[in-house]
């Protein structure tokens, strides 16, 4: 037993206080969102509200279709781009990872470029809108490529956990490529599935730059560009406050949420990410450690 | 010859190898060499009626991009010195909190304490920029109120550029420490606790065994990480540099940087051309420095090289 010397509880004190400068700015906007909107028009943003109120989240719920549709498109595109770069990524590493592919070697040449060059994001830009069309399509954000770092992830853990003789085994029973891979190797990845799958999951729903560049039309926003233009609206409002007319001026307001509003629906945004991180963490930190064995 | 029809045998013989790789090549070939072929705009006098087929105008809107002059150079010494920055500060500061959460001898509250520190690193730049506003704002941000509260003086900070390095910086640094320094921590209880027996014996103090181990034991770690790191010194996070400030231009001195110009210019529709210059000029500055320093540690330590 080693002893609890003074020098570890000013370590603690100290770790804590960093934990807490993480943690505080987020239960901020938990205490903005259920404050009343007098009480931050008397103190500002304060962790002591003199006046706690529900309006927010009633604001949230009546706001309506435009939130509901846009969690559904948030959803649809975190689902179906993970999903989808997940088989595609993981049949590929396999084919990685496979010593007596010769092949395999033009591959990796294939994916090291991808790491090396990229054509920048204005040249994604103009072949996406004018080769393919992409412009205010859903399918731009999904489709992106292959993501050469999470290609080299799975395919260590595939050379570090499935054994060759196994696979080979398997082979001599008789079962195809195919059918190995889904029925033996695949199996075999569980933790680096769930937090590659993890990681994708969460940059899907963080997601934004595409929305922003690509997406016009207002059935097809997800929560992050939905929560820019909140954004972007109130700032107009705040610049051009002078400029325009009073009936203008009204309408807008009307359409705005007020501070404790626009908190609750960055909550309502954040909510799953919130809720499903404990359950991850364990998986993630794991994937972390995959990924740091070089290739 | 007969190694190519040998390859072909192999080839054929994994005929169902090929087929599984074949959706991850088309993805790749359409999203990811596209647009490396798409950098050829740089050269093109951009018209949007024309797009790809406008006509070729050579170097001149590379000219036209050293011509600008003060605004090119200004965002490439942000771009590279918020890297340098960042680098440095999150390299020093995720060890030193890997040390401490493994110094720790209450167990239960450093693996609790490391799941707070991580969690700012799933929450999107959207919701930071947020919560950066509502700690910032004019009169009513939090900040501002204290500092009212406290007798002093409302502080401007959107219309501030001088104090946006050392914000972006403790933005940048709390959203990442902790995530960073699981990392880190791996290598840390890997290491052989014989080494710090060993060491204890020789009469070692704490610090001693910190900087004689646990430091040298770190290096190969911190190396990988920075040469990983090198392939993104020109592509600066946009959430950070866009979103969080706001994209106020009152900021552009000290918080522009290539690829938020670069995304604005898109958003905006400038002009293609320049803007296809200043990206493959950030391209290929990248592609320079990541082959570069694989090169010079490949010389150092073949070990210890990417590729």
């Amino acid at each position: 037993m080693v002893k609890k010397t003074k020098g570890q509880w000013i370590l603690l004190g100290v770790l804590i206080l960093l934990a807490l400068a993480c943690v505080l700015p987020l239960v901020l906007v938990v205490i903005i969102s259920f404050s009343s909107d007098a009480s931050i028009a008397e103190k500002g943003y304060s962790f002591f509200p003199t006046e706690w109120s529900l309006a927010a989240w009633e604001y949230v719920f009546g706001y309506g279709k435009q939130l509901v549709v846009s969690y559904g498109v948030t959803i649809f595109i975190t689902v179906v781009a993970t999903v989808l770069d997940m088989i595609v990524e993981t049949m590929f590493a396999y084919t990685l990872s496979r010593s007596n592919f010769r092949l395999k070697k033009y591959y990796a040449m294939m994916v090291l470029i991808t790491m090396l060059f990229s054509g920048g994001q204005l040249a994604s830009y103009m072949v996406n809108v004018t080769w393919y069309h992409l412009k205010d399509s859903l399918w731009v954000l999904i489709l992106s490529g292959v993501s050469a770092i999470h290609v080299i992830i799975l395919r260590t853990y595939i050379q570090g956990t499935v054994s060759e003789a196994l696979i080979e085994s398997a082979k001599i029973d008789g079962a195809g490529e195919f059918y190995t891979f889904v029925k033996i190797v695949v199996p075999c990845m569980t933790p680096a599935l769930a937090s590659v799958a993890f990681m994708k999951a969460i940059a899907n729903w963080d997601a934004w730059e595409n929305a922003y560049l690509y997406i016009t039309s207002p059935e097809k926003t997800p929560l992050s560009l939905l929560l820019m233009e909140i954004e972007n609206d109130i700032q107009f409002l705040a610049e051009n406050a002078d400029n325009l007319s009073p009936s203008e001026y009204d309408q807008l307001v009307a359409n705005l949420p007020t501070d404790s509003g626009r908190m609750a629906i960055l909550l309502a945004a954040l909510g799953p990410i919130l809720i499903a991180y404990p359950f991850f963490q364990k998986y993630f930190v794991k994937g972390i450690t995959i990924g740091s064995v070089k290739g | 010859m007969r190694n190519f029809k040998s390859f072909w045998k192999n080839t054929w013989r994994n005929r169902t190898l090929v087929l599984m790789s074949v959706p991850a090549i088309l993805s790749m070939l359409a999203f990811q060499y596209a647009p490396m072929y798409g950098s050829v705009l740089a050269f093109k006098k951009f018209d949007f009626m024309l797009g790809f087929d406008s006509p070729w105008c050579g170097l001149d809107n590379f000219k036209f991009m050293f011509l600008v002059g003060d605004t090119f150079w200004r965002m490439t010494r942000n771009t590279i010195g918020y890297f340098i920055l960042f680098t440095i500060v999150g390299t020093i500061t995720k060890i030193m909190l890997a040390i401490g959460l493994n110094e720790l001898i209450f167990k239960r509250w450093a693996k609790f304490l490391q799941s707070c520190m991580i969690l700012p690193h799933f929450i999107s730049y959207i919701a930071v920029a947020f919560i950066v506003y509502a700690l910032l704002r004019n009169e009513t941000g939090l900040i501002n109120q204290w500092i009212m509260h406290f007798g002093g003086e409302n502080v401007n900070f959107y219309g501030d550029a001088e104090k946006w390095p050392f914000i972006l910086l403790i933005v940048n640094t709390l959203k990442n420490v902790g995530y960073g320094s699981v990392l880190y921590l791996s290598v840390l209880v890997g290491i052989d606790p014989g080494l710090y027996e060993a060491a204890a014996l020789d009469g070692a103090s704490t610090w001693q065994k910190t900087w004689h181990i646990t430091i040298p034991m770190l290096m190969s770690m911190v190396i990988i990480q920075t040469l990983l790191g090198l392939g993104g010194i020109m592509k600066s996070s946009t959430g950070l540099f866009y979103q969080v400030t706001r994209n106020s231009g009152a900021l552009y001195p000290t918080t522009q940087v290539l690829s938020t110009y670069v995304l604005n210019a898109i958003k905006t529709g400038g002009n293609y051309g320049t803007t296809a210059a200043v990206a493959l000029y950030q391209s290929v500055v990248g592609t320079i420095m990541v082959v570069g320093t694989n090169f010079v540690v490949r010389k150092i330590d073949p070990e210890k090289a990417i590729f």
